[in-house]
């Protein structure tokens, strides 16, 4: 690594994602799998993916593969292998529908993982049991692990918008930073032997247009923008308000993605199905996923929705309300 | 002279009955004679088959009926039609049969073999017209499509400009296209305008321009129908006739179709109130506010009827009933809709299923599976009276112990081993239902009348342990 790749960039572009109003739709999925994922060795491949917490993720139990950061030690971690992301299969629908096949449309290989295998399965016992979707993608991290980790130098933060890009040319499919990034967001291709991963859609944003899985959430859980940007939705939730965390901040990387935490969601109920006043989602869970300062920022949302519905003014919940899309992906051209 | 030996196909000569795919004899061996009236000669026997043989029988029955629904009509249509050539390749042998056996003359017994085969010829074109009639929807992949002899590609929603209303709410919004129809594919305006001109140029060509719609009254002229149903061009683009349609409704008109590329506008009113801009909708305005007499026999909301069927049942007040199976079948059967499709459109994407587990899931809560040693991922069979479907379980523990839920109608040709959600789902009849023409109770089915249990059906669930299919 020169100092040049790990120089600070002029301006930083943030994510942030509102975990209150992600429906787990897969849409961002989607259409980040159509816009970049469909090329040889990239089946298994999903830059972008929504995940129900608690459960395995995406790969399989991701958050122990390891890499990151202990202190000021670069952490080697697991190589995923192709069954935890889950081995893609496919569908003779050509046979059964235009050849007539009479078999079913099986899958095949039969399933045995995929990135969405526990959707929605969660936790506890009915009527207390719980689940929240969380979307992830390249956390275009400040303190890149997979910059650090790469042997040839190929991983570089781009000046202009502090994203962090794969230089192919330079790639020599060591898989360093495969081992190295704890989110497990980047992926090594087996057909071309190039390291891949989420370009931020930068060829989007250079013309003042929104990556595609926030120009695409259907749920309006995203938002996009400079974190300087002062007119911009992701500085007020994560500067101003600072209502939106880094996940898994002890892995060291100093993520550019942040989360609203889930807040809003249902009480316990007793024996008798009334609510009362502890969340279903344990706090320990949040702590564990967003820092020891969760409790404080769960707690000051959901007085400032109280505030809102009693018709007092609120300006955090204008900014997650987002009444008009514009305003969750502020992206002015350089 | 001819006799059973000088068949040229002796293997028509059988003394046994096909059930089931396979020529039996009498359980009890007994035979019923068959002999010549001319000579008195014995020419064989038939099984004298009884209860059991004849329950096999319809039993068989039974069970071919569902796989040979499943075929196509074209299919079907071939099967038939290779029956029939057969049936006439061995006219003389079949004839010679019937004559030994019934004494009338060969020539007789020829004809009658000609006359029954052609009626299986007349089911060949039926079988397909009937198919064309019913089943000819507008979609490729879809079930539906398997069983159609003509699928015409439909534009999908994100490639046509079209209205798009619901019962649901008080809306009309439209869609419109991102992209041009993919391949062939044309909007529904443009189809049956197409179809329209195919008919008139057959009408032409067939010289039957003229007929009279018992249906509707109606005198057609099918010599113009393109020109009628575009208004003499009129209306040829789907804009231009969308315009039309939203023009023509009292509860449309003045709406624009730019209007509705800005956003979604309200209906002018409904049957039961009128709206008014800014004022949430409110039902019923028509009676509740202008006192207009309800559409009931009464002319007010009513809950009680007072027919003899209802009295008769003790329903003339509504009375809860408990559920009539649930011993047998403990569990409640839920069919909510999909998660990740509209109805069964998307339910078979590649890009969605693999995300998932490739096919669909009947949603279990930890403790029913456990107590019946299912785990996560297993086949399960769900059953009731039914019928059965056998289905992967997904267990969840959102799902409350006595209920297990199945997204409704997967493709028929999705991975599951046998039936769908609604293979338990019976649509029951009760007598209230034919009262009939009393009151505002009109027979109508799915709103007064036999409708779906989607909430109302009961199963038992246990660990599949027959055969599972291997994917190549």
């Amino acid at each position: 690594m020169t100092a040049s790749q790990m120089t600070t960039p002029k301006r930083q572009i943030a994510f942030v994602a509102d975990l209150n109003k992600c429906i787990g739709c897969q849409t961002c999925t989607v259409a980040c799998k159509r816009s970049w994922t469909g090329h040889a060795g990239q089946d298994f491949m999903y830059w972008r993916n929504v995940e129900t917490a608690p459960g395995q993720g995406y790969p399989r139990n991701w958050r122990a593969k390891g890499g990151g950061y202990v202190e000021a030690d670069l952490q080697k971690g697991k190589r995923p292998t192709l069954a935890e992301y889950g081995v893609p299969f496919e569908f003779d629908y050509d046979g059964r529908l235009f050849q007539g096949k009479h078999e079913r449309a099986r899958p095949e290989p039969t399933p045995r993982g995929a990135p969405n295998w526990d959707e929605e399965q969660g936790a506890g016992n009915y009527p207390n049991n719980y689940f929240f979707f969380t979307p992830r993608m390249c956390n275009h991290c400040s303190r890149p692990a997979c910059v650090e980790a790469c042997p040839n130098d190929a991983i570089y933060r781009r000046p202009a918008d502090g994203l962090n890009i794969i230089n192919k040319d330079k790639c020599k499919g060591t898989g360093s930073c495969v081992e190295a990034c704890p989110y497990g967001k980047s992926f090594l291709n087996p057909k071309e032997l190039k390291g891949n991963k989420c370009i931020g859609c930068y060829p989007r944003i250079e013309k003042g247009v929104a990556p595609a899985c926030v120009a695409q959430c259907a749920g309006r859980a995203m938002h996009v923008g400079y974190l300087d940007d002062t007119n911009s939705s992701v500085h007020k939730l994560v500067i101003v308000h600072k209502v939106a965390l880094p996940m898994f901040p002890q892995f060291g990387t100093k993520p550019n993605v942040y989360y609203v935490p889930p807040a809003l969601g249902p009480m316990m109920e007793d024996a008798k199905g009334a609510p009362g006043d502890q969340p279903k989602i344990p706090m320990t869970m949040l702590e564990e996923m967003f820092g020891k300062g969760v409790g404080d920022v769960v707690a000051f949302i959901r007085g400032e929705r109280a505030r809102k519905a009693a018709g007092q003014p609120s300006p955090l919940m204008d900014v997650m309300i987002g009444a008009r899309s514009a305003d969750m992906m502020v992206l002015p051209q350089a | 002279m001819q006799n059973i030996a000088t068949l040229s196909d002796p293997s028509l000569f059988t003394d046994r009955c096909l059930v089931g795919g396979k020529w039996i004899a009498a359980e009890t061996g007994a035979a019923i004679e068959v002999t010549n009236p001319a000579t008195g000669e014995v020419l064989g026997g038939v099984p004298n088959c009884g209860r059991k043989e004849t329950d096999e029988a319809i039993a068989a029955a039974a069970r071919a009926f569902g796989p040979w629904s499943r075929r196509t009509a074209a299919d079907r249509a071939a099967l038939l039609e290779r029956w029939h050539d057969l049936v006439l390749h061995s006219m003389d042998d079949l004839a010679l049969l019937m004559t030994l056996e019934q004494g009338k003359p060969l020539g007789e017994s020829r004809g009658e073999v000609s006359y029954g085969a052609s009626f299986i010829k007349w089911f060949m074109p039926t079988l397909v017209q009937a198919a064309s009639r019913s089943d000819a929807r507008f979609a490729v992949k879809h079930s539906q499509a398997l069983y159609s002899d003509i699928v015409l590609p439909s534009a999908h929603w994100y490639e046509k400009t079209d209205l798009n209303v619901t019962e649901e709410h008080t809306f009309i919004n439209m869609t419109e296209p991102a992209i041009a129809p993919q391949w062939e594919s044309k909007t529904d305006w443009q189809i049956f305008k197409l179809l329209a001109r195919k008919v008139q140029e057959a009408a032409i060509a067939k010289g039957h321009t003229k007929f009279f719609d018992e249906q509707f009254k109606w005198s057609r002229d099918l010599a113009t129908l393109e020109a009628q149903y575009t208004d003499n061009a009129k209306f040829d683009s789907d804009e231009a006739a969308a315009q039309f349609i939203l023009d023509s409704a009292p509860q449309s008109k003045g709406i624009t179709l730019d209007q509705l590329r800005e956003k979604p506008q309200r209906f002018k009113g409904n049957w039961t109130s009128p709206m008014k801009e800014g004022v949430p909708y409110t039902p019923f305005q028509f009676f509740a506010v202008n006192k207009r007499p309800w559409p009931t026999l009464t002319g007010r909301q009513q809950y009680y009827i007072d027919h003899e069927v209802f009295f008769s049942m003790g329903v003339e007040l509504p009375v809860y009933k408990p559920p009539i199976d649930a011993d047998k079948y403990p569990l409640r059967f839920n069919t909510p809709h999909s998660r990740h499709a509209i109805h069964s459109t998307f339910k078979d994407n590649e890009l969605m299923l693999r995300l998932q587990r490739g096919g669909p899931m009947v949603e279990v809560p930890p403790a029913e599976a456990e107590a019946r040693g299912l785990k996560d991922n297993d086949w399960a069979e769900i059953f009731n009276d039914h019928g059965r479907v056998i289905v992967r379980i997904k267990i969840k523990a959102g799902e409350q112990i006595g209920r297990i839920s199945m997204y409704h109608t997967p493709e028929l040709y999705m991975d599951l081993i046998e039936g769908s959600s609604q293979s338990v789902c019976p649509i029951r009849i009760t007598p209230t239902h034919l009262v009939g023409n009393y009151g505002h109770l009109l027979f109508r089915p799915n709103y007064y009348g036999p409708g779906g249990s989607q909430r109302d059906t009961r199963v038992e669930m246990r660990k599949y342990i027959g055969a599972v299919p291997i994917p190549l």
